[in-house]
């Protein structure tokens, strides 16, 4: 029994490793919050005594359960559509002949460089129902030939939630989908050409059916991030009567009376959901390994020539990236030198005044060097906690393996409002409170889950037999993994680095928690002065945050010869 | 679940506790040899030795940067760092820091007085009595550990392009003027829960104006369409742009940074006016740099506080003997509140969550 328990504990040793990191980074802050959720309240905090209220209230009253609703019923319908366009736009990208295929490549994944927040607000100078850019330029337009014009958009409206959530959330379906059928063995669908088959035949029966798990994959965090956003449904929402769940557990923390403890419960309903999703995943890719593909040369087929398509096609492409890349940019350009809020943009109204104040604030630099700094190190994080803990996840699996994969993904199903507070107040009482590290922390944990889901997706495409050669002939476990697998998933690795720095120069709700001016990141900053009412600094913060990150994109392919946006595309 | 606390852990935990129980100790003593409040060469003397402070405050940063800097100004080497943290968040963070041991945080400014009075209860602020404690009206101390230096009133902020002069004068009249047809579906209204969102709901219920005002009032003022919003700043961005000709209230604080910068805003009192004792100043027991926290204290409460807090942030200061010296004062469309109100805080305590829900109710089931 012994013996046995200590050669178990030596085959594990490396997995046991892991998992301390891991537990303590991103497992205990979630039970605190799953503690905090059975404690007493009181009007100002929580109390010590153990209370079953908030479950009740969570669980069982109409009061949560109909904000839930509204949540699953938002993500749905977002997931959905977001889907069919991401898919859509692979498919082109990937499988057509339509040309300028590196500035659609681009010009495609840039919704992902803005905050959704940032987003939000150069659509509500965009499509606000009187004062809208668009609005106004269309009343101006008609005006000469009818009396009265009605709105051609209104962003305040429920369709207004959608379409700002899924302009940012397309990408994703794209990225994931993208990458699937640019790894894909090709000769299936050249032998199915061969048959007779239609390029239709051909996409319905066999390219979009082995793309299915990557865009299950794709649609299952869709939904999940949909789900846990608060800001866009919130802000737009909460006006015309539709509340979600996490906009429901925001005001439950920041609103007098505070309820603490009704918002970790709420936070927990969320845990359930992708606790499911996960599972769901794991069973949908443990399939996938029949479509295992080993090439990693590309998609080297005859594109389909889109023929008399073509208008259609270039039609649909400029509509998606006007809505989400020159619109929303534009008006964030615009506004940043705006000296206030107004319909038309005249001379008398354009300033510089806001980048001057911006570049003259100590914060500004302080901000950048910890925004740089944080992106940074937590891609390295991600990158090489998530690859190992995938790679032992499905090449060695094992129970110790398999917990270790599911605390690690567990962080991305609580809103990082909630995932920071457990953290704030499982290290409050050490050193790292109050520094950058602290904030390290809530990135490295927020973020690994990406690390995890998407290394697990290119390890799986790698046929084990490429290791099992190399250990036959001698490699070491750790050689076979520098020596074969890793460069195998170089592009996957790259991208997602380059997933995890975008995603931490934009984070903003645990920052907001946990920073202090130390710690300020250039997100706390754009929310400072929103929420202070002052937008058009605002959109100068927002400006410079994604030139910094076409800076990183433009220095990687100069420096690495590394093309982002397609390396990215192949991380699914 | 049964959890094992090691000996080792418990001893480790027990020195930490008690380290941070002698810290909390040290520095309370520390603050209880400071000069007297008066005595500023001997505060600044100090305050120069420790370096800057820590303000946690609740209004917008950058004004409140500006009001800092004016500090920094007069007293050289001591910089104020802000750090923006609205309502509980504030309450929370702090009492979390407390109890962590973790002392950052020197003076804090709050806008809701009752978790001001939680904090003071909890044994948590310093008593400091400022040198012109007596020179702030009743109503605005908290005995000698917090004191308020302004009030807010509500305001309605219209765009000066968008209301006559007929719309103002009867607007300024009477609230319930705003259930007048030509109103309808021309002004903005908030769904927040605050302080500031809450007084007029207060007072149109209060015993001396719910007969004539009352929950039909606001069943009215649903009726007219508002465009309904999640924020204070965002109804007023609205106004500003012209979304919308008016807000349905807001603090009138919130528009003077906008209309100081050239924005086409103005603001009117309507009749009558909430105004209470707003943004409550105090220094925390544990404050890491005492003398300075207690220079901070005294200047905000002094004339020179009151001066920048009018011209930077136009804040309507209490000071008694000082004069209104806002931009504004002098402008010909600015009338200063006529009948005002002040709030019955224990009748604000008890229905605050339930009338705020049922407000917000009208408000969105008319959107």
């Amino acid at each position: 029994m012994i013996k046995a328990t200590i050669h178990w504990l030596k085959s594990q040793w490396f997995a046991l490793f892991l998992t301390v990191p891991v537990f303590f980074v991103a497992f205990i802050p979630l039970l605190y919050v799953i503690r905090s959720a059975f404690l007493e309240e009181r009007d100002i905090g929580l109390g010590t005594a153990f209370s079953l209220d908030a479950i009740h209230n969570v669980y069982l009253t109409l009061d949560y359960l109909l904000p839930l609703w509204n949540a699953v019923f938002l993500a749905a319908i977002v997931t959905a559509i977001s889907l069919i366009v991401g898919v859509a736009l692979a498919l082109v990208v990937a499988r057509t002949d339509i040309g300028g295929k590196p500035v659609w490549e681009t010009l495609i994944i840039m919704p992902l460089f803005l905050s959704p927040f940032t987003g939000l607000i150069s659509w509500v100078a965009l499509g606000s129902e009187r004062t809208g850019f668009i609005n106004v330029a269309y009343s101006g337009l008609l005006r000469p030939f009818f009396e009265s014009v009605p709105a051609l958009m209104n962003i305040w409206t429920f369709g207004g939630i959608v379409w700002v959530m899924l302009l940012f959330f397309c990408p994703y379906a794209y990225l994931f989908t993208l990458g699937s059928l640019r790894s894909m063995d090709v000769s299936l669908e050249e032998a199915a050409r061969a048959s007779g088959a239609s390029y239709f035949q051909v996409l319905t029966r066999v390219t979009i059916p082995l793309s299915a798990p990557a865009v299950f994959a794709s649609g299952m965090l869709i939904f999940v991030l949909s789900a846990e956003m608060y800001t866009i449904p919130g802000i737009i929402g909460t006006p015309i009567n539709f509340t979600v769940l996490p906009w429901r557990m925001f005001e439950d923390m920041t609103v007098f009376p505070m309820h603490h403890a009704h918002a970790a419960a709420a936070g927990t309903i969320l845990l359930w959901i992708t606790v499911l999703g996960i599972w769901l995943q794991g069973r949908f890719t443990r399939q996938a390994e029949r479509f295992v593909t080993v090439t990693g040369k590309g998609f080297r087929g005859t594109p389909i020539r889109l023929g008399r398509f073509r208008p259609f096609v270039i039609a649909f492409l400029l509509v998606f990236t006007g809505s989400a890349v020159i619109l929303p940019f534009g008006a964030l350009i615009v506004m940043s030198v705006m000296k206030y809020s107004a319909p038309m943009v005249t001379p008398e109204l354009l300033t510089l005044r806001h980048y001057e104040q911006l570049f003259a604030s100590p914060q500004l630099s302080r901000a950048l060097v910890n925004t740089l700094g944080l992106a940074l190190a937590s891609g390295v994080i991600c990158v090489g906690l998530g690859f190992l803990i995938s790679y032992r996840d499905v090449r060695k699996h094992g129970i110790v393996n398999r917990f270790l994969a599911f605390i690690g993904i567990l962080p991305v199903a609580v809103p990082g409002m909630i995932y920071g507070v457990g953290l704030l107040w499982t290290y409050s009482q050490t050193a790292i409170y109050g520094t950058v590290a602290i904030l390290l922390l809530a990135y490295a944990a927020k973020f690994l889950p990406y690390g995890i889901m998407v290394s697990r997706t290119g390890i799986l495409q790698l046929h084990p037999d490429l290791e099992q050669s190399a250990r036959i002939s001698g490699a070491s476990p750790a050689r076979t993994m520098a020596l074969i697998t890793m460069p195998l998933m170089r592009g996957t690795l790259i991208s997602i680095f380059f997933f995890v720095v975008l995603m931490a120069i934009r984070e903003m709700s645990a920052s907001i928690l946990l920073y202090t001016n130390n710690s300020i990141t250039l997100s706390v900053l754009t929310w400072n002065y929103m929420d202070a009412g002052n937008y058009q600094f605002a959109a100068a913060i927002g400006v410079v945050q994604t030139l910094i990150i076409l800076a990183i994109i433009v220095i990687t392919r100069v420096l690495f010869n590394v093309s982002l946006q397609s390396t990215m595309g192949r991380a699914a | 679940m049964k959890i094992t606390l090691g000996r080792r852990t418990f001893l480790r935990t027990s020195a930490a506790t008690v380290a941070l129980t002698a810290l909390g100790q040290n520095l309370a003593a520390m603050a209880e040899d400071m000069p007297p409040a008066d005595d500023e060469e001997a505060l600044y003397k100090l305050a120069q030795a420790e370096g800057g402070l820590t303000w946690y405050q609740t209004n917008p940063l950058a004004p409140m940067e500006l009001v800092a800097a004016e500090f920094t100004k007069k007293y050289p080497e001591i910089p104020v760092s802000v750090t923006r943290l609205a309502g509980p968040a504030q309450y929370a963070r702090f009492v979390q820091e407390v109890a962590a041991g973790q002392h950052i945080a020197d003076n804090l400014l709050m806008g809701d007085f009752s978790l001001m009075n939680a904090l003071i209860d909890d044994g948590h602020m310093a008593s400091w009595r400022t040198p012109t404690h007596d020179r702030l009206p009743a109503g605005f101390t908290l005995g000698n550990e917090a004191f308020c230096v302004q009030t807010n009133e509500i305001a309605l902020i219209y765009n000066q392009d968008r209301l006559t002069e007929e719309e103002i004068e009867l607007l300024r009249a009477d609230w319930a003027n705003v259930l007048d047809p030509r109103f309808t579906q021309r002004f903005t209204a908030s769904t927040m829960r605050c302080g500031g969102c809450y007084v007029p709901v207060h007072m149109f219920l209060s015993p001396q104006y719910g007969e004539r005002y009352g929950w039909n009032f606001l069943e009215g003022v649903g009726r007219q369409k508002p465009a309904v919003y999640s924020d204070f700043q965002v109804i007023i961005d609205r106004v500003v742009a012209g979304e919308r000709d008016f807000s349905f209230w807001s603090g009138s604080g919130a528009a003077y940074a906008r209309w100081d910068s050239g924005q086409p805003i103005r603001w009117l009192f309507a009749n009558p006016t909430p105004v209470w004792a707003n943004d409550w100043m105090g220094v925390s027991r544990y404050a890491p740099h005492p003398a300075s926290a207690r220079l901070f204290a005294n200047w905000w409460a002094s004339e020179d506080g009151a001066y920048a807090l009018q011209n930077i942030y136009g804040a309507s200061t209490v000071l008694q003997g000082f004069p209104d010296q806002r931009k504004m004062a002098n402008e010909t469309w600015f009338k200063p509140p006529v009948d005002s109100f002040a709030p019955d805080w224990q009748r604000w305590a008890q229905n605050f969550d339930s009338d705020m829900t049922r407000w917000i109710d009208i408000l969105t089931k008319n959107a």
